[in-house]
């Protein structure tokens, strides 16, 4: 008996030992023939799969980069709180230092990038030393436009709660140009009474709202990246509208005489960069001493082409 | 029975752990959190403060960057090669009379004794009781000598009806060369053993953009006309109300050939157009239509059309062909169209359409080709979106014709239409509309009880 029974726990141990050898290697396997199944699925999965994945890779990066902003602005405000507080000597009567507590990421307050271009020419000031670049663009007897210099390389934490409006009215954007920080959440109010299907394809910004009729908004897009975006309608190729995305507050809109100035750029090597949408965007690096940094820029202008349509395709002449 | 144990805690411990561990190799190292640590030149709106003070962050955020812009450069370069559009519309229709008809014959010649040397004489319009963007009639009526295919044959009954389906095809050979297919089926009746339902091609073409500018366009193949503006909204799912115009018969019809359109001058405030083709642009079920030429001669046709400086869209244009006869195997009679057109867009709310048009055909009595005096047609259009959802169409319009098959029938026109209608965008991709057709007579010609009131609800996909 006791042998049949020893007989009978080692074949129940061998079929455990295979049921479970089996199970993993079905766990093991199982990841890689989930990942493989979709490569299988046709062409149109494949777009879906991949616009899946850029959303959802887009939504980790706004988060991303929301929190490491917000930590870090949230410690340095916290660093100067203390700084400060040990410079005046402050402490408790009994003499043990009395720290004030670091600030939450949602009560931030130090002045944003979307605070300098509030008043062009402003410049945002970050409190250490930092002087003006000042310039010139000459134009060869041009009308100057609207001409916009900013300084690059410098980068401040995006703007929370801003919101710029682009309208469709009259089967034209309003407006045609802007200047927004980066961080910006932009809104497309459709007060047409046609479809319109607002786009953009440019790197980092890209975004596609698909057909909205007129009297509707469609979701917000937040500029994430810093640099030109080109925005335009799928439906009507004349529409069109260019926003910079600048990062920081350091920029200005060059005056009607060509000249600028940008205050508050802290010293030492910058890009200064010089942006129109009719204009060859070119840039400069300039020396910021106490005294200030000088450019001057020979403006070089390009017609606007005609873009292709969301597919690649161009519009064709039946266009409205 | 412990070693029997042991072994299972292992199995259950790798069971475990191997597919956690294959996961975290794939997965991309979580990042601490730790409180970042800017020095003092690091200033808050520094890059490298940035990295200096979470460097781990910035470099997982650049990879983020990156994979982003590899997936968007995927998501661009995976764009299907073939993009299909179209649309279904479906209707419901109520002919006012006439078993739904838009003539009557002259028994008899009592009404018109001059047109006496003709066998059979008809007065009023074949096309007028219109019920679709096909421009198909509620019925073609029982008129004697000729076998014609009624595609509806309502006989005056109202009823539901599947206007059109369409399917149109998009691809591009390269950024600037699209190749465009429209197809048309309509489900229809059919007799004696044989199916009525249609399928039609009136579209099969390539445009060209040549030029940087893409302001000049080369198209070969079956395609739209240049005559006139109405042919830019013919198809149900482009135009305002549902009915087309009594002059679409002669200039909404496609081609075949090769055609040459270029805008010129700051924002396009000269366009010129000219086509070469196999026949005039009549519509397929008109009787002057010939899709493949029956004579060697080809039909020229053109426009221009300016655009004013005015604080609102103003377009004036003038248009013409010039050609042999259709369906003529010679090409010693000429048939030939023109016309002006206006088009406004006031306050982005209100279009305003206008059309004149007149032209002629001498036919062919020994070919059996028929014969036309348009002495002259036009419209008024208005269509008003009165919210970003609801809007008002009116149109009135007149034809004044003659046309006849040598000496044994004529159809002597001379009608008036007012158009009434709405419509109503529900959503992006369905539109309801709705228009009553008042059809009436004048000079002499009796009237005919043949007002239509129809409807359309197109659904695009």
């Amino acid at each position: 008996m006791k042998r049949n029974e020893g007989t009978m726990k080692m074949m129940w141990a061998k079929w455990a030992m295979t049921a479970m050898t089996a199970w993993i290697v079905a766990l093991a396997f199982a990841p890689a023939l989930a990942q493989a199944a979709p490569a299988d699925a046709g062409g149109a999965a494949d777009v879906t799969r991949l616009q899946s994945d850029v959303e959802r890779l887009k939504q980790e990066l706004r988060d991303q980069r929301q929190l490491i902003f917000q930590l870090m602005s949230a410690e340095q405000q916290r660093y100067d709180v203390i700084l400060k507080y040990l410079q005046g000597g402050g402490g408790s009567a009994e003499g043990a230092p009395a720290f004030p507590p670091p600030p939450s990421p949602a009560s931030i307050s130090r002045p944003s990038a979307g605070e300098g271009e509030g008043k062009e020419g402003g410049g945002a000031s970050s409190g250490r030393e930092s002087a003006t670049v000042s310039g010139h663009v000459r134009t060869n007897g041009q009308p100057i436009g609207e001409v916009y210099v900013y300084v690059d390389g410098l980068r401040s934490g995006p703007v929370h709660g801003r919101t710029l409006e682009i309208k469709q009215r009259d089967k034209q954007f309003a407006p045609r140009v802007a200047v927004v920080p980066i961080g910006t959440r932009v809104i497309f109010p459709n007060q047409d009474t046609v479809i319109h299907n607002v786009f953009s394809q440019s790197p980092g910004n890209s975004f596609d709202l698909g057909s909205v009729k007129g009297g509707e908004t469609s979701a917000p897009v937040v500029l994430l990246k810093s640099g030109p975006v080109e925005i335009f309608c799928n439906i009507h190729s004349k529409m069109r509208s260019d926003l910079l995305v600048v990062p920081n507050g350091h920029w200005t809109r060059v005056a009607s005489d060509g000249s600028f100035q940008i205050a508050g750029v802290p010293l030492g090597t910058r890009r200064i960069v010089l942006w129109s949408p009719t204009l060859k965007p070119t840039s400069q690096q300039v020396e910021v001493t106490a005294k200030g940094g000088t450019a001057t820029f020979a403006s070089e202008a390009i017609g606007l082409h005609p873009h292709l349509n969301k597919r690649g395709q161009a519009y064709g002449s039946y266009d409205e | 029975m412990d070693t029997v144990k042991r072994r299972w805690v292992v199995w259950l411990a790798l069971a475990v752990a191997v597919p956690a561990r294959a996961r975290a190799q794939g997965a991309p190292a979580p990042t601490p959190l730790g409180p970042s640590t800017p020095t003092a030149e690091a200033a808050p709106d520094d890059d490298s403060a940035a990295t200096d003070g979470s460097g781990t962050m910035i470099v997982d955020t650049a990879a983020f960057e990156q994979r982003l812009a590899q997936s968007e450069q995927l998501v661009r370069g995976s764009q299907p090669i073939v993009t299909l559009g179209g649309y279904v519309d479906l209707g419901y229709f109520v002919p006012g009379g006439n078993n739904g008809a838009g003539y009557v014959e002259d028994f008899g010649h009592q009404l018109f004794p001059g047109y006496g040397n003709f066998g059979w004489v008809f007065l009023g319009d074949i096309l007028a009781p219109a019920v679709n963007s096909r421009g198909e009639v509620a019925d073609l009526g029982n008129a004697p000598g000729v076998d014609r295919y009624d595609t509806i044959n309502s006989r005056g009954a109202p009823g539901f009806i599947a206007n059109e389906i369409n399917l149109t095809l998009r691809s591009a050979l390269t950024p600037t060369a699209l190749v465009t297919a429209s197809l048309n089926f309509t489900p229809r009746t059919g007799s004696n053993f044989s199916l009525g339902d249609v399928f039609d091609a009136d579209i099969a073409q390539i445009e060209w953009l040549p030029t940087d500018s893409q302001r000049t366009s080369i198209f070969v193949g079956k395609m739209d006309s240049v005559l006139g503006i109405e042919y830019r909204d013919r198809k149900s799912d482009k135009r305002f109300g549902i009915t087309p115009s009594l002059l679409a018969r002669y200039t909404t019809g496609t081609a075949l050939g090769v055609k040459i359109r270029s805008k010129f001058g700051s924002n396009d405030w000269l366009v010129l157009a000219a086509a070469l083709t196999n026949g005039s642009n009549t519509v397929e079920a008109w009787h002057f239509y010939d899709e493949i030429d029956s004579n060697a001669g080809k039909t020229a046709s053109g426009r221009l059309s300016v655009r004013l400086p005015l604080p609102f869209w103003l377009e004036l244009g003038a248009s013409g062909s010039y050609g042999p006869q259709d369906r003529a195997t010679d090409t010693a009679h000429p048939m030939w169209f023109v016309g002006g057109d206006l088009l406004a867009h006031i306050g982005g709310r209100v279009d305003l359409k206008a059309e004149y048009l007149k032209g002629g055909a001498d036919g062919e009595a020994s070919q059996g080709v028929y014969g036309l005096r348009l002495h002259g047609g036009g419209y008024l259009e208005m269509d008003a979106m009165l919210t970003s959802s609801f809007g008002l169409i009116g149109r009135g319009e007149y034809r004044d014709a003659l046309v006849w098959l040598s000496d044994q029938r004529a159809y002597l026109t001379k009608g008036w239409r007012a158009t009434g209608g709405v419509r109503w965008v529900a959503t992006t991709r369905a539109v309801l509309k709705a228009e009553y057709l008042h059809n009436g007579e004048y000079g002499g010609i009796p009237n005919i009880a043949d007002d239509v009131f129809t409807t359309s609800l197109v659904m695009g996909f």
